[in-house]
């Protein structure tokens, strides 16, 4: 339900901003408020992330799994990424 | 990078606040942190909607520009779901939903504490600012190995913005226009993926 709830608040907000963009107030405006709506929320996620004893026991493990998700991501990324360079190429060198 | 330091401390401030206890009790209302998740979402899709060089930059699309941002969905979500199967305390799922952050930290961090919990949330926010921070020290090793697209693939979301000016720098100002694409269409779907991975696939 959240699910659906957070793509719904989604799309209508691009369609707000469609049918609304008046230019450089509404997105300096839109800026800086999303800014301070991420720092609450994250401030708020520290909060419970804080009163949570099963989360802050377990920090380092969960840092290590942070990285290594971090590499994973970064190296499929880079291996897909050669092998594309690597076809736009040799597409060149065919139609040359 | 100046960015990434204040998200964490705002972060790291929330964990220091909730030890002390000094904070009224509707702060700690689970519900809360859900509404105004449903607040940054519209506002996030207004900023998304207001915004013309969006359009614009769509402008620029060719099947070749568009398969970068797809080598980065299927290379992120792939190789973190490599990795959890080494790992023996994250799912397939929420591996793919952690890389599906793109390095868009603060949101991704967000929604994944809403919809997949709260260790995962801190997880997504510990490995999206990695991405982000390896993409900017790697930059200038990774290019001869892996390619002119190296940076912008690695920078994820975040070759629109924080990372560019290592993709102009170690990839070239011809990657501009190719990297803020990528970003933008990556950024523009991680609030789309991350439910749908975490609300679709349960494996």
């Amino acid at each position: 339900m959240d699910i659906i709830l957070v793509l719904v608040f989604f799309a209508s907000g691009i369609i707000l901003g469609r049918i609304n963009r008046t230019g450089y107030y509404v997105k300096s405006f839109v800026n800086k408020f999303m800014m301070w709506a991420v720092y609450v929320l994250l401030f708020l996620l520290g909060i419970s992330v804080g009163n949570n004893p099963q989360i802050m026991d377990n920090f380092h493990t969960l840092g290590w799994q942070a990285l290594l998700l971090a590499v994973g991501s970064v190296f499929g990324s880079l291996f897909l990424g050669w092998l594309l360079a690597l076809i736009y190429q040799k597409i060149d060198e065919y139609e040359k | 990078m100046k960015n990434s330091f204040k998200i964490l401390f705002f972060f790291a401030v929330g964990i220091l606040f909730s030890s002390i206890d000094i904070l009224p009790d509707w702060l700690l209302n689970e519900d809360l942190s859900g509404y105004a998740l449903f607040l940054l979402m519209l506002i996030v899709g207004v900023g998304v909607g207001s915004d013309d060089t969006i359009i614009s930059v769509l402008d620029k699309f060719s099947f070749r520009v568009l398969l970068i941002p797809f080598v980065v969905i299927i290379g992120s979500l792939g190789g973190a779901a490599l990795i959890s199967l080494f790992v023996s305390y994250v799912s397939v799922t929420e591996a793919m939903a952690v890389g599906a952050g793109f390095g868009y930290y603060s949101l991704s961090a967000i929604l994944i504490s809403e919809l997949g919990g709260q260790e995962l949330g801190v997880v997504a926010l510990l490995a999206n600012i990695i991405r982000e921070i390896l993409t900017l020290v790697m930059a200038p090793f990774i290019v001869p190995f892996f390619g002119k697209f190296a940076v912008i693939v690695s920078g994820g979301a975040t070759a629109m913005d924080v990372t560019l000016p290592v993709v102009v720098r170690y990839s070239g100002k011809d990657m501009a226009v190719m990297a803020i694409f990528s970003g933008l269409i990556l950024s523009l779907l991680v609030p789309v993926l991350i439910p749908f991975i975490l609300s679709f696939f349960s494996f």
